[in-house]
C-alpha cells in the first residue's frame, strides 16, 4: 500500500508497511463470518399459535433459503477488519535518509600550491598543500559517511572570487564526494588572486580548505588545514648591484637574511614590434630598467610574464574601421598627445581600459599578463615626455605577472601541522532530516492508527445500534 | 379444532417440539394461589355484606363467625357467642355458597406455544378460579381432555379437592389435548348446564372458560349464557403471538426461546408454524407483520365485544404476565 503525503510542500511518497504483520491472522475472524453469513442455512421455523393471522403466500416463499448478510452484521465485520489494521500498526517504511551536502570554500592562495610537506620537511606525497587538504577532508568526510549511514555530496566554492557566498549554493549544482574541485583550481593561478577572507563564509555546512588553521576558528562552519613546513625559495625579482637581474631567496630559517641569486629567475616580456614607435621604445627602455627580458613578440602568453601587443590595424586595411574617424587627442598621468587609432579586434583581448579617446572608445587596455595598444601611431608627441614615460611605466609594472617561481615570503612561512574540524551539520537542503522525518513518520502511524480505530469503534457501534434497533 | 400431530406435512421447514405442551406447579405457585384465594374472597365477602344490607331476605348460607366490627348491624351479632365467650361475634353467610362452576380449559396444541406456555398461564388461573371457588363455597365442575377427547367431569367441593384438581391439571398435555370447541360441542356438558345449576346446587352458576378461543365458535360461547349462568372468557396468547417481531420468538427447530433477530427486516426467511396447522408454514416480512397484527387485534376486539353485548365476563392477558393481575376483573 503506497500513500501520498504532502510535507513541507515537497511530496515524499511513503512506502508503507505493518509493524505487527502477524496479526493479519484476526482477518479470519470477520473472514469466517463472511463465510458462515453466505452459508446456505435453513430458515427458522417459530411456533405461533396466532400463525393462521398470517397473509398465506403459499409453500414456495417459505421454502427460499436465507443468504443475506444484516446490517449490523456488515458494519460489525467492518469493524473487524478496520480493528485489525489497526492492531496490525500501519507505519511507513523506513526512509533512506538523504545525502549531507558541504559547501567546500577553498583558499586559492599560493602557499595552498607549494610542496606538501609536514611540520619536519619530509614531503606527504599528495603534491601540494592544497591536495593534502582535499585528502585530509575526504578522509574525514569518508569516516563521516559511514558513521551516519548517509551520503555526502560536496559543493565547491572559489573562496578568492569577489562575490562567493554559501547561500543559494542548490542552484550551481554538485559534486559528489570523490571529485576533485574544478581543475584549473588545483594548479596555481598565474594571476594573483585576493585573499580568502573565511569570515565571510561562515555558515552551516561549510568547510574551508586551506592550510593553516585559522586564528579565529568559525561558529558555524569547519575547517580542513594542510599544514605544512616553511618553504624556502624566491619571494621577488629584483636586480643585482650589477643591474643584471636577479632572484631573493629566503633560506627558510625565521630571521635569516635574504640572499640574491644573479642568475636566477628573470622575467620575460614580449614586446609587438607592431607597437607605435615611441610605445615600443618606451616597452623596451621600462624592461632593460626593471631587468626584464625582452623575447620575440610571437611568444605565447604562457611563456612570458607580459605581453605587449598592438591590437589595430591601420586605417583602411580594416573593412569594419573604413571611413570612420581615428583621430583625437588622448592623455592622462599629466600628458596629453594627438594620435590616430584603430579598434580593439576584439573586447575581450582589450582588457580593462587603461587610456580612452575623446569618443570613449579605449586605446590602451590592460589586463594581469597583457598590454593591448589601439594607437596607430601618434601625430604629436606627447607634450610632456617624462610624465608620459613614468604612466606607461606605471602601466607596464602593473600589468606583469610575477615570476612563478616568486612566492611572497608570508606564503612560504610555516603553516604549521594540520587539522581536520568538520561542521557540525550539514547544508539544509530542501530534504527533510532524519530525525524529522523519523517524527513525521511517527506521527502518520499515528494518525493512521488512531483513524482506524476510530473507523473500527464506530462501526461496532453502528453494528450494537442496528442490532439493538432491530430487538 | 383438535391439536392433532404438529409437524406433520412441514417438509423443509419441519418444527421442533412444541416449547411448553405441559403443565407445571410450582410450591411457590401453589402458595401464590392460596393467597390470592385467600384475599379475594375475604374481598367477595365484604362485597356479599354490603349486597345483603342493601337487599335484606335475601337467601343465604350461614358460612361462620367472625369478630364484630364497630358500626355494624347488630343484628347481625351472635347473641349467644357474646353470652358464652363474652366477646362479640357476627354470623357470616354467602350468596355464593352454592353456587355450581364450571370450568373449562383449552389443551389444544396452540396453548403448547410460548415460555411460560399458554397453557400453563390457563391452568394457573384456573386453579387460582377453583381455590376461590371453594372458599366461597361453590361446587366446582373441571373437565380436562383425556388424549384428543373430553374427559369425564371432575368434582371439586371442598378446598382439599384443589389438591387432586391440580395433579389433573399437571397431566394436561397440549400436543395430545383438544380444544374449547370440543367441550363445547359435548353432550354431557350441555345436559349438565340443562340440568340447572348442577347437582341439586342452587344459585346462578358460573362457567369459566380459559384458552387462546381460536377455534371456538361464538355461537356455542353465547349459547352457554342462557338463564342465570355467568360465562368467564379467559383468554391468554403468548408473548410473541402478540409481537413476533420482538424476543423471545420460539424457535420451533430449536425447541427454544431464540434470540430475537425475527424483527421484520430480519426475519427473512423465518417460518411461523400454527401448531394446528403445521403444514401451511407462514413467512413473514414486516408487511405481514403488521397485517398480523391487525388481525390479531380484530379478533381480540371481537371476543372483548361478544362479552360485553352478553354480559360475560373477558380478560386478556399474556402467558408470561402473573394470573393475579387479570384474575380479579375476570372473576368480578
Amino acid at each position: 500500500m503506497t500513500l501520498w503525503l504532502d510535507i513541507h510542500g515537497h511530496p515524499l511518497g511513503l512506502s508503507w508497511g505493518f509493524e505487527q504483520p502477524a496479526a493479519a491472522a484476526l482477518f479470519l475472524l470477520p473472514a469466517v463470518v463472511v463465510a458462515l453469513s453466505f452459508q446456505r442455512t435453513r430458515p427458522r421455523s417459530l411456533w405461533l399459535g396466532t400463525a393462521r393471522f398470517f397473509p398465506d403466500h403459499g409453500e414456495k416463499a417459505g421454502s427460499e433459503r436465507r443468504r443475506s448478510i444484516p446490517w449490523s452484521r456488515v458494519a460489525a465485520i467492518a469493524g473487524m477488519a478496520f480493528g485489525t489494521l489497526a492492531l496490525m500498526g500501519p507505519a511507513p517504511a523506513p526512509l533512506e535518509p538523504g545525502p549531507e551536502r558541504f559547501a567546500c570554500v577553498v583558499d586559492r592562495s599560493p602557499s595552498l600550491y607549494l610542496p606538501a610537506e609536514n611540520a619536519a620537511g619530509n614531503a606527504t606525497g599528495a603534491g601540494t598543500r592544497l591536495a593534502e587538504a582535499l585528502a585530509r577532508m575526504e578522509e574525514a568526510l569518508t569516516e563521516r559517511s559511514e558513521r551516519s549511514g548517509r551520503e555526502v555530496e560536496l559543493v565547491w566554492v572559489d573562496g578568492s572570487e569577489p562575490g562567493a557566498r554559501v547561500a543559494g549554493l542548490m542552484s550551481l549544482g554538485n559534486r559528489p564526494l570523490g571529485d576533485r574541485p574544478p581543475s584549473d583550481w588545483l594548479e596555481r593561478s598565474r594571476v594573483p588572486r585576493p585573499e580568502t577572507r573565511f569570515a565571510a563564509f561562515d555558515s552551516v555546512g561549510t568547510i574551508w580548505i586551506t592550510d593553516r588553521q585559522p586564528a579565529f576558528p568559525g561558529q558555524r562552519a569547519g575547517y580542513v588545514a594542510s599544514g605544512g613546513a616553511a618553504a624556502p625559495g624566491v619571494i621577488a625579482t629584483t636586480r643585482s648591484e650589477g643591474g643584471a637581474p636577479a632572484a631573493l631567496l629566503w633560506s627558510g630559517e625565521p630571521g635569516a637574511a635574504l640572499r640574491i641569486q644573479v642568475d636566477g629567475q628573470v622575467s620575460r616580456v614580449a614586446i609587438d614590434p607592431a607597437l607605435p614607435g615611441l610605445v615600443f621604445q618606451l616597452a623596451n627602455l621600462w624592461a632593460a630598467d626593471r631587468g626584464v627580458q625582452v623575447v620575440d613578440g610571437g611568444a605565447r602568453p604562457a611563456e612570458v610574464e607580459l605581453i605587449i601587443t598592438q591590437v589595430s590595424r591601420e586605417p583602411g586595411t580594416d573593412p569594419a574601421a573604413a571611413g570612420s574617424d581615428r583621430g583625437g587627442r588622448v592623455g592622462r598621468d599629466g600628458w596629453t598627445a594627438l594620435v590616430s587609432k584603430g579598434s580593439a579586434s576584439s573586447e575581450s583581448e582589450a582588457g580593462f581600459p587603461w587610456l580612452a579617446a575623446e569618443d570613449g572608445s579605449p586605446v590602451l587596455a590592460s589586463r594581469p599578463g597583457a598590454v593591448n595598444c589601439a594607437i596607430i601611431e601618434f601625430l604629436t608627441p606627447p607634450d610632456d615626455a617624462a610624465a608620459f614615460a613614468v604612466s606607461m611605466a606605471g602601466l607596464f609594472d602593473a600589468a606583469i605577472l610575477p615570476h612563478p617561481d616568486v612566492v611572497p615570503l608570508e606564503e612560504r612561512q610555516g603553516a604549521g601541522p594540520g587539522a581536520v574540524s568538520l561542521p557540525r551539520d550539514s547544508l539544509p537542503l530542501d530534504q527533510l532530516d532524519p530525525r524529522t522525518l523519523e517524527r513525521l513518520a511517527g506521527e502518520a502511524a499515528g494518525r493512521a492508527r488512531g483513524v482506524l480505530l476510530a473507523v473500527a469503534a464506530l462501526a461496532g457501534a453502528l453494528a450494537l445500534w442496528l442490532r439493538l434497533g432491530n430487538r | 379444532m383438535k391439536g392433532g400431530a404438529p409437524g406433520r406435512g412441514l417438509g423443509a421447514a419441519a418444527p421442533g417440539p412444541l416449547p411448553s405442551p405441559g403443565v407445571t406447579f410450582a410450591p411457590e405457585l401453589l402458595a401464590r394461589i392460596g393467597t390470592f384465594a385467600s384475599r379475594l374472597s375475604a374481598a367477595r365477602e365484604r362485597e356479599d355484606v354490603a349486597r345483603r344490607r342493601a337487599l335484606q331476605g335475601e337467601g343465604e348460607e350461614f358460612a361462620g363467625h367472625r369478630p364484630y366490627r364497630p358500626g355494624e348491624d347488630l343484628r347481625r351479632l351472635d347473641w349467644n357467642l357474646l353470652a358464652r365467650l363474652d366477646r362479640p361475634f357476627v354470623r357470616v353467610h354467602r350468596a355464593g355458597s352454592s353456587e355450581s362452576w364450571v370450568v373449562l380449559i383449552d389443551s389444544s396444541a396452540s396453548m403448547a406455544v410460548g415460555r411460560p406456555g399458554k397453557m400453563q398461564s390457563a391452568a394457573e388461573a384456573a386453579a387460582a378460579a377453583m381455590a376461590l371457588g371453594l372458599r366461597l363455597g361453590a361446587r366446582i365442575e373441571l373437565r380436562l381432555a383425556k388424549g384428543d377427547e373430553p374427559s369425564a367431569a371432575m368434582h371439586l367441593a371442598r378446598r382439599s379437592d384443589l389438591a387432586q384438581a391440580v395433579g389433573e391439571l399437571q397431566r394436561m398435555d397440549a400436543s395430545k389435548g383438544c380444544g374449547l370447541e370440543s367441550f363445547l360441542g359435548d353432550d354431557s356438558l350441555l345436559s349438565t348446564l340443562r340440568a340447572g345449576s348442577g347437582r341439586g346446587g342452587r344459585g346462578a352458576g358460573r362457567i369459566l372458560l380459559f384458552g387462546d378461543f381460536l377455534d371456538v365458535d361464538p355461537r356455542r360461547v353465547m349459547a352457554l349464557g342462557q338463564g342465570r349462568r355467568h360465562v368467564h372468557l379467559g383468554q391468554v396468547f403468548a408473548p410473541e403471538e402478540w409481537d413476533p417481531g420482538a424476543r423471545g420468538s420460539v424457535d420451533a427447530t430449536a425447541g427454544a426461546a431464540a434470540p430475537s433477530s425475527a424483527a421484520p427486516s430480519a426475519l427473512g426467511g423465518a417460518l411461523w408454524v400454527d401448531p394446528e396447522h403445521p403444514s401451511a408454514p407462514r413467512p413473514a416480512s414486516a408487511a405481514d407483520i403488521a397485517q398480523y397484527l391487525v388481525r390479531l387485534e380484530a379478533f381480540v376486539e371481537s371476543w372483548s365485544r361478544l362479552a360485553r353485548d352478553h354480559r360475560m365476563t373477558h380478560a386478556v392477558w399474556r402467558s408470561d404476565e402473573p394470573f393475579e393481575d387479570h384474575l380479579p376483573a375476570l372473576l368480578r
